[in-house]
């Protein structure tokens, strides 16, 4: 499993602001939006613009996500 | 500790009245501030992108801090619907440029501040000009393509960007310094949102407090950044969550394909941000999806008063038609349209109607698709029918 956060427009988009993943075995980010959507389709409109942070650190290039991570959804937000 | 980003020469010319000591005295009694950061402040430069939720308590806090020289850009004037966050603009400013306004307000809480005014909007073709003189800029901004732009001549300029942003009851707030080692706005978020998609202020709505504890902690970033004090929000997303009154951080780091920050950037001077972000072709998109049979408020109205036989139909949600309606209207939310649309009868006429006339231009093409024939959008919402028909319907 991974825990996963949603923050500002994706917590209301997803309608809940955490939410448990099964996850078995370690797995890209474009694997897990892929599943992500799945669930949660409105966040497709976006998906492209948001960044995940693994356990409070933004995921780099290439890094993967582990069962048991803490992942957070971050969308721009612009309001000033 | 990390050091000032005034160059210490500048301090030597920088000299205090007595009424200046009495004033900044809270600062001078902390050792970590004395004449020494109080100097520097008062040498230092601000450069604050719009005065709108964010601008407010960031120019009044540099304001009173006792920053020397504070540019604020902004080229909207103040509407009623500012007040509620904009505590630079007060009731009597209403109709005023917010710049005049701005002035005024901060003129009041600290005089010795040199404030320059750049009446206008934050673009391409002057953010280069507009930021050269200042240490620091704030970016207070509502809008995607000025961010970009207000990142980009920052990274260029090799200035620090303190930059904060809101939604509802969230805010987030970093510095972005690539010349000091840290990222920037395009590491943070390569790829703009497509348009429409990340609603605004006026779109989303937001509590009016929330820029206030998002404006303050980028006034207390430029101080610090200023100062030379503490540790700067740098490589550090702060977020902030108001209904949990939680603030989480995440750690950032320099992308190392950043086309503007990065060791080979392919973006070397400001572009077309609208274009970047994709504005233009998604008003093409929208005068397109708006292209339906229209009906002015005018005559609606006089189509009323005819006593015709018609639906007037409005499509916004039930929060929105609590605040205000145009007599006669019946409510069915453009979300619950398809699933109600045996409700309404294919023979009548219908006229369709939402706050501005897009959700009812898209109600419109879905009844059409339905079958139904005797169609009209009402051509600027509720807005317009308030504006040229009858005012006592308030705007929202």
């Amino acid at each position: 499993m991974v825990k996963v956060l949603f923050f500002s427009q994706t917590a209301q988009l997803a309608g809940t602001s955490a939410a448990q993943w099964p996850l078995v075995s370690p797995c890209d980010a474009c694997a897990f939006w892929e599943s992500l959507l799945k669930k949660y389709p409105a966040l497709a409109h976006i998906h492209s613009a948001c960044r995940l942070a693994r356990n409070g650190e933004y995921l780099r290039e290439g890094e993967k996500i582990h069962p048991g991570d803490e992942i957070a959804v971050i969308p721009p937000v612009s309001g000033g | 500790m990390s050091h000032s980003i005034i160059d210490p020469s500048r301090l030597e010319r920088i000299e205090f009245s007595n009424d200046e000591i009495a004033r900044y005295s809270r600062h001078l009694i902390m050792p970590e501030v004395t004449m020494e950061g109080q100097k520097r402040l008062k040498a230092a430069s601000v450069l604050c992108i719009g005065t709108g939720g964010l601008g407010s308590p960031i120019a009044l806090y540099l304001a009173a801090a006792g920053i020397g020289r504070l540019g604020l850009v902004d080229g909207d004037t103040v509407d009623f619907s500012n007040l509620q966050r904009q505590i630079l603009h007060g009731t009597k400013d209403v109709g005023r440029k917010k710049l005049n306004s701005a002035r005024d307000s901060i003129r009041e809480v600290n005089p010795n501040v040199q404030v320059d005014l750049y009446d206008t909007f934050f673009t391409a073709e002057n953010a280069r000009q507009i930021a050269e003189p200042y240490d620091v800029i704030i970016d207070g901004t509502d809008n995607f393509p000025t961010r970009y732009c207000s990142n980009d001549v920052s990274v260029f300029l090799k200035k620090p960007n303190v930059y904060g942003s809101i939604f509802r009851f969230d805010g987030q707030a970093t510095v972005f310094a690539p010349h000091l080692g840290g990222p920037c706005y395009r590491c943070m978020f390569p790829e703009p949102p497509p348009p429409g998609m990340v609603p605004s202020c006026a779109e989303g709505g937001v509590l009016g407090v929330l820029p206030g504890v998002i404006g303050v902690i980028q006034a207390i970033e430029a101080i610090k950044l200023i100062m030379g004090i503490g540790e700067p929000l740098m490589g550090r997303l702060l977020h902030f969550d108001a209904l949990k009154l939680k603030f989480r951080e995440f750690k950032l780091r320099k992308d190392p394909k950043c086309p503007v920050c990065g060791p080979n950037p392919t973006i070397t001077d400001l572009v077309d941000y609208e274009q970047f972000c994709g504005i233009p072709q998604a008003k093409a998109a929208e005068a397109e999806e708006t292209l339906v049979p229209a009906i002015s408020a005018l005559d609606l109205k006089a189509k009323l008063g005819r006593g015709d036989r018609f639906v007037l139909l409005d499509v916004r949600e039930p929060f929105e038609f609590d605040i205000c309606r145009i007599p006669g209207a019946r409510l069915i939310p453009l979300g619950e349209l398809a699933a109600r649309m045996s409700e309404l009868d294919s023979a009548d006429e219908i006229v369709l109607q939402c706050k501005s006339g897009m959700r009812s231009a898209r109600a419109l093409k879905l009844l059409q698709e339905a079958g139904f024939g005797k169609l009209w959008n009402l051509d600027g919402g509720i807005l317009a029918w308030s504006e040229t028909v009858d005012s006592s319907v308030p705007k929202y």
